[in-house]
């Protein structure tokens, strides 16, 4: 039995993660997906404060991260996560539909595991979503502090 | 002697020394008719004295000591001069000890000492007036070098009694009056003592001809005419005068009475000449004067800069018409107090400054203040000053730059505009970045989720669709297909606006290589002849000159759609001034050239979207890029006839011709 990890999906649009949440579903992903709708949630969800104060404990599989967002963008989300040794060991992918090469730069100095521009086609956005959760939440092996969330699914 | 020439008096040196050689030379002939008992070397005419040995002997020495004294200066020379001078004036002054205090060293007596009297004639000794004479001329060769402020030197002053006594010795030869020459119950001073006397004393006066009272005979002007002609002409003339008359009465041609007559006539018009001579001259040098003094007045008047003497605190006491005529006050009101008055107060305290400077005896070689004018208005004046603080007073000039300040001031004004506006475009720039940035993710996100939404929808509906709703459902998703290659279009062609040039080495060859290999799997159902000529290497940035080489060939594939085979073909010429010009051919739909000059406008487009698809965007960005780049843009066509499109580089960036990567 492999015990499966949840995954952050972190998007301030709500048809983004619809899609992604769609896209996910469509790959028969059997992750937990805890969607997020800004930086400030994200940060909330991981240190388990505010309304994520009752989260079970345990660290997410992968952060699938968008840049553009209010009050507390993916850069700075970033940052903070990878600054704090609680969770710098969590692979952040970030999903943007940025391509410019400031935001490539900075991410990839903040450490980032992995940029994707979300593709325009919605056959390649589900393609892409596929990808990142079958390569993340499944093949790759994560940091060993990331223990099993309690509420994972077989 | 010859390196007397560096000298600026080269005869006056010249003349001393001759008057050392021929001192030394006679010293050592009179020595010689001692030692031979030749009369004639002793006392040139029979009857007359004789000179002592040892009176031979100081002018020997006299004539070393000038000789040397004249010499270029080296240590040696000057101790060795002042030893002999020394010499000279311990003789002279051991003779005159014995005659003031009844001495009797007898040292004038040891050389010789046998032949020395002459039976019938007083015994032969130095005279007292030679004692004297060789006094004073060994102190004057010996305080040679010694120079005063102002008036004669000490030297001069020495020598000079010696040329008296000297000549009173040889007047007293000349005109036959014993007493002149024979001191009373002494020796005589034989004539050639005297004459050597005279030389050498002479030449100690010429030996320093730029120096005392002999700057003045050796100075220009009248002055030093005067006294080269007048002085020693005089006394030439009154010389021969006076034995005239003496002959004259001699011989019996007139009386006393007469002979004064006459004498004193020739004198009056002897002196009269003189007078009106000198009166002449210094008529002449004064008119000299005058006429400089009137250039100078009238260059004073005629300066358009403005020209003044102020006094130590900035009080002008005479101002040149500039004054007047650039600031507009009198002259009266300018001398009427410190020009400190006229400053403008912010450039006050630099004046005061200045003047304070000036005071300190320093120049000022450039200084720019505001004055005012009478008008009121301001006139920038730049400066320059000479203080003479001996006298008090310092002379200025000034000229007006008000103009150039005004320019100045002007092209500051212009730059800090300039400058302002640089930074509202760098701000304009910044926004545009950040409006592009916007553009690109939030224009995007829509776009996505139109499609994302149509996608699901179809899912959503199932499988059985009937018409038209799959025909809406994907013409919704082309439609928002078509928008994002928009955006991405103009992403890139404001982007080529904004980012700056990376230059470097370019092969065209190798991006046309790369940018086929790019499209390779799209154009695989593609029947196309590429004809690929040598491509030179350039100078540009490689990203963009490869979306310049994109646009292009993918607007040749996209516009020969349906030729079979599609024929397209790229390459390039260089002109004789270096300019690289690259052309792509194709043989596809052309276009109607009278629309030529639209291609490359931002949305223009030939053909209908039902005929080839396209944003408009792609010739107006290939223009940009080679714009930048400094280069030009072209195409010819004709419809159905195919199109060729051209862009030049220019010269400088380009080496040489490279050929294309094979295909």
């Amino acid at each position: 039995m492999i015990s499966l990890n949840r995954i952050l999906l972190v998007d301030d649009s709500p048809r983004d993660r619809e899609m992604a949440l769609e896209a996910l579903a469509a790959n028969n992903l059997a992750n937990e997906v805890v969607p997020l709708r800004d930086g400030v949630e994200a940060l909330d969800y991981l240190y388990r404060r505010g309304e994520h104060a009752a989260r079970p404990p345990g660290n997410p599989a992968v952060i699938l991260l968008d840049l553009k967002m209010p009050r507390l963008d993916g850069l700075e989300v970033l940052r903070q996560v990878k600054q704090d040794p609680a969770f710098r060991r969590i692979p952040v992918v970030v999903m943007t539909s940025s391509r410019e090469e400031h935001d490539l730069v900075k991410s990839y100095d903040l450490g980032v595991n992995a940029y994707v521009v979300k593709p325009v086609r919605f056959q390649e956005f589900v393609e892409a979503v596929r990808q990142l959760g079958a390569f993340w939440a499944v093949l790759n092996v994560p940091p060993p502090d990331t223990a099993p969330a309690e509420g994972s699914r077989p | 002697m010859h390196a007397t020439s560096a000298h600026p008096f080269p005869g006056y040196v010249r003349a001393a020394i001759g008057a050392g050689a021929v001192a030394v030379a006679v010293g050592l002939l009179v020595l010689t008719g001692w030692a031979l008992g030749e009369e004639t070397l002793k006392r040139i005419l029979p009857g007359l004295v004789a000179m002592n040995p040892l009176t031979a002997v100081g002018f020997i020495l006299a004539g070393l000591s000038l000789l040397f004294g004249c010499a270029p200066p080296s240590p040696v020379r000057r101790r060795s001069a002042r030893a002999a001078a020394a010499v000279v004036a311990l003789i002279g002054l051991a003779k005159l000890g014995e005659h003031a205090f009844g001495w009797h060293l007898g040292f004038d007596r040891w050389l010789f000492r046998e032949s020395l009297d002459v039976p019938g004639l007083l015994p032969n000794r130095i005279a007292s007036t030679t004692a004297l004479n060789f006094t004073l001329l060994g102190l004057a060769l010996l305080l040679l070098d010694r120079t005063t402020a102002r008036g004669p030197r000490p030297a001069e002053l020495l020598a000079l009694p010696v040329v008296l006594t000297s000549l009173l010795a040889l007047f007293g030869y000349a005109y036959g009056v014993q007493w002149l020459y024979v001191v009373p119950a002494f020796i005589p001073m034989a004539v050639h003592t005297a004459l050597c006397f005279h030389l050498l004393a002479l030449g100690v006066l010429c030996a320093r001809p730029d120096q005392g009272i002999m700057a003045w005979f050796t100075s220009a002007g009248a002055v030093g005419m005067l006294l080269r002609w007048q002085l020693p002409g005089t006394v030439t003339i009154l010389f021969f005068l006076g034995w005239l008359r003496l002959e004259g009465q001699r011989r019996g041609f007139y009386g006393t009475e007469l002979g004064v007559a006459l004498h004193s006539m020739l004198n009056v018009t002897l002196f009269s000449g003189l007078i009106l001579w000198s009166a002449w001259l210094l008529r002449r040098a004064e008119a000299a004067r005058r006429r400089e003094q009137e250039e100078r007045e009238r260059f004073f008047q005629l300066s358009l800069d403005l020209l003044g003497i102020a006094d130590s605190d900035g009080r002008f006491k005479r101002v040149n018409p500039a004054f007047t005529a650039t600031l507009g006050w009198s002259s009266e009101e300018i001398l009427s107090r410190s020009f400190l008055n006229f400053v403008h107060p912010d450039d006050l305290p630099a004046t005061v400054a200045e003047v304070d400077k000036l005071k300190g005896g320093a120049p000022t070689l450039r200084f720019e203040n505001r004055c005012r004018c009478k008008d009121g208005t301001w006139k920038w004046l730049a400066w320059k000053s000479q203080p003479f603080p001996e006298e008090g007073l310092l002379y200025a000039t000034a000229h007006d730059v008000t103009e150039r300040k005004e320019v100045e001031l002007a092209i500051q004004r212009l730059n800090t505009e300039l400058k302002g506006r640089a930074t509202e475009l760098a701000e304009v720039n910044r926004e545009l970045e950040a409006f592009s940035y916007s553009v690109s993710h939030d224009l995007r996100a829509p776009l996505r989720h139109i499609q994302g939404y149509a996608e699901m929808l179809r899912t959503a509906l199932g499988k059985n669709l009937t018409e038209p709703v799959p025909r809406y459902l994907t013409t919704i998703r082309q439609a928002a297909e078509e928008m994002g290659k928009l955006i991405d279009d103009l992403l890139a062609f404001s982007r080529v606006g904004r980012v700056g040039l990376q230059r470097q080495g370019v092969n065209l060859g190798r991006l046309v290589a790369e940018v086929r290999q790019a499209r390779e799997l799209d154009l695989k159902d593609r029947a196309i002849e590429w004809r690929i000529g040598p491509l030179p290497e350039v100078e540009g940035d490689p990203n963009l000159l490869r979306q310049v080489l994109a646009n292009l060939m993918d607007n040749a594939v996209k516009y020969t759609r349906g030729r079979d085979p599609a024929v397209i073909e790229i390459g390039a010429t260089t002109g004789a001034d270096g300019e690289i010009t690259v052309f792509i051919r194709d043989n596809g739909a052309g276009f109607d050239p009278q629309y030529a000059g639209k291609l490359f406008g931002v949305f223009q487009r030939l053909h209908r979207a039902d005929e080839f698809e396209g944003t408009g965007i792609g010739l107006a960005t290939v223009r940009r890029i080679v714009t930048r780049h400094g280069g030009r843009t072209w195409a010819e066509g004709r419809v159905n006839e195919g199109a060729v499109f051209y862009f030049t580089l220019p010269a400088g960036g380009a080496t040489s011709a490279a050929p294309a990567p094979p295909s």
